[in-house]
């Protein structure tokens, strides 16, 4: 018996082995099936699936072999993987590098190998896709191609599996990279607002100047709050990861709370609320922070394009079968036609005027449609421009 | 009605506590003792005697929640109310620190001049239904 001799990239070629983390893993279908059509198309009764390890060579998949290793030393493919192409051995007997081995001497008595290696990156050989044989014979040329073609395949769903690896590490330095924005930018903001708030609040000389510029800055900084705040939601919610907890919900309080919550940001509008008797014992089932989230951001939409003087903004509830309207209408600037297809898409922002600079990101619809949509519910609205805009949602009353 | 009188706050930002500090004794007489870690938090929380824990959740070292288990080990405070102040923002991590118990979560950023008063409407709230709650 020969001992193969160990391949000029050894320490590589282990390395890379190692890292596909298939080794010692549960046999997997899409593994077994390539050796299960191995063996039909060569018509031989063993087919392997071999990872060349630094002693051993282990079975990913072994088609009528019951064992999943060996020793290295005695194993056929530690000689296959020195090879570019195909490696066979038509008779072991005859063989000076095998006629002794004990596979070959001892059950499974081995006579014939056929063996592809599976090749990373043009020249890391980490193991084999492999029939083996008891009776000496050889292969038609259809079926060493289609041997070829199939370790292909084999290489395939390690580069596969490599690739998914990945993935997953990236989606979690992600994860871990959002919680370190969220909270590396919420902490200076909450310093800076609440320094401005305390200075507001203060009973100390102020001049006008003082005051407004004291406003100017706090207006600023809620502001980039609500913007920090929304990056980070559409961020998750683009990875699929807001998670809603739905719970069931009173509409007529869901919409009191909404109000209230801004009534600081509306003081420049007159806002009036509309709750029908009947709402007042209707349930929805949802997530009331992120429902409460929608809610405030169509009133400060509102706000935000209302007019300077007179502004008013009216908060309907209704009912149209078994859905609960919830509106919320302004007399403000409008939007223009050509802008309905684009208002609820990220980053876009539009008013009556195309020209107009508009404060915020422009992704608090797309949010809120986001959060509509998974209550089951529909979010849209009419609007003349230059008169009024009334946003309405929709969810699902529970019976 | 106990009355709220005592808060040990937990927060290792400077800034932040020196603002909370203003808020809650000077705007709302509160007697606020101003930790600035967890492990701080554990060593005078004894002495102190707290009426309530306002404490926030990522910290170096000790977090928030870990925090929490470890005062609540005190046969002492084992029954201390508490909320957290949070700059998490993902509604799974805000149910976990509701589901711990607390009697309410404030997020970051938030406006101090308010605080005192929310803390004090979660104060209300917790002791009108425990009382309701409470075994005749």
């Amino acid at each position: 018996m020969i001992i193969a001799p160990l391949p000029h990239n050894e320490d590589e070629r282990l390395l890379r082995t190692r890292q596909l983390g298939l080794l010692d893993t549960l046999e997997e279908q899409a593994y077994d099936d390539l050796t299960l059509l191995a063996s039909e198309i060569c018509d031989a009764p063993i087919a392997l699936i071999t990872l060349l390890d630094e002693k051993r060579q282990w079975f990913k998949s072994h088609h009528g072999l019951d064992i999943t290793e060996t020793s290295r030393e005695i194993s056929f493919c530690s000689h296959a993987i020195l090879q570019d192409s195909l490696f066979i051995v038509e008779d072991a007997d005859k063989d000076i590098r095998f006629k002794d081995n004990p596979l070959v001497t001892d059950d499974p008595k081995l006579k014939f190998y056929a063996g592809a290696p599976l090749i990373l990156d043009t020249d890391i050989r980490v193991g084999t896709l492999c029939i083996l044989d008891t009776q000496k014979r050889s292969l038609s040329e259809i079926q060493k191609r289609s041997l070829e073609a199939l370790a292909r395949q084999v290489v395939a769903l390690f580069q596969l599996r490599v690739t998914i690896k990945e993935m997953k590490n990236l989606d979690k330095v992600k994860d871990e990279f959002l919680a370190m924005v969220s909270h590396e930018l919420r902490s200076p903001l909450t310093s800076l607002k609440g320094s401005l708030n305390i200075l507001q609040h203060l009973e100390i000389q102020k001049n006008g100047e003082t005051n407004s510029l004291l406003d100017i800055a706090v207006r600023n900084t809620d502001q980039l709050a609500v913007i920090v705040n929304d990056i980070l939601d559409v961020t998750t919610m683009q990875a699929g990861k807001i998670k809603m907890i739905f719970e069931k919900v009173n509409l007529a309080s869901l919409i009191k709370k909404a109000v209230n919550q801004n009534l600081s940001r509306l003081n420049k509008c007159e806002v009036s609320v509309h709750i029908p008797d009947e709402a007042n014992i209707q349930n929805v089932y949802g997530d009331e922070l992120k429902l409460v989230q929608v809610i405030s951001n169509l009133l400060s939409n509102a706000e935000k394009f209302s007019p300077k003087e007179n502004a008013k903004i009216k908060v309907t509830v209704g009912q149209e079968s078994n859905l609960a309207k919830i509106s919320i209408s302004d007399n403000g600037i409008g939007i223009a036609d050509e802008f309905k297809d684009q208002i609820f898409t990220t980053f876009h922002q539009v008013g009556s005027d195309p020209n107009q600079k508009l404060p915020g990101t422009g992704l608090g619809l797309s949010i809120c449609k986001h959060i509509i949509k998974s209550h089951n519910g529909s979010i849209g609205f009419t609007s003349k421009p230059h008169e009024k805009t009334d946003f309405y949602f929709t969810l699902p009353l529970m019976s | 009605m106990p009355e709220l009188k005592k808060i040990l706050y937990v927060e290792d930002d400077t800034d932040i506590q020196l603002i909370v500090k203003h808020a809650l004794e000077s705007i709302c007489n509160f007697e606020v003792l101003i930790c600035s870690s967890g492990a701080e938090a554990l060593s005078l929380i004894a002495d102190f005697n707290p009426d309530l824990l306002l404490s926030d959740v990522m910290m170096p070292n000790i977090d928030g929640l870990t925090l929490l288990k470890k005062i609540k080990k005190q046969e002492t405070f084992k029954n201390l109310p508490y909320i957290f102040i949070t700059a998490k923002s993902n509604t799974s991590d805000i149910t976990t620190l509701i589901n711990t118990g607390a009697l309410g979560v404030i997020f970051k950023p938030f406006n101090p001049v308010d605080l005192g008063n929310d803390i004090q409407e979660m104060w209300h709230e917790y002791n009108v239904e425990n009382k309701s709650t409470a075994p005749q």
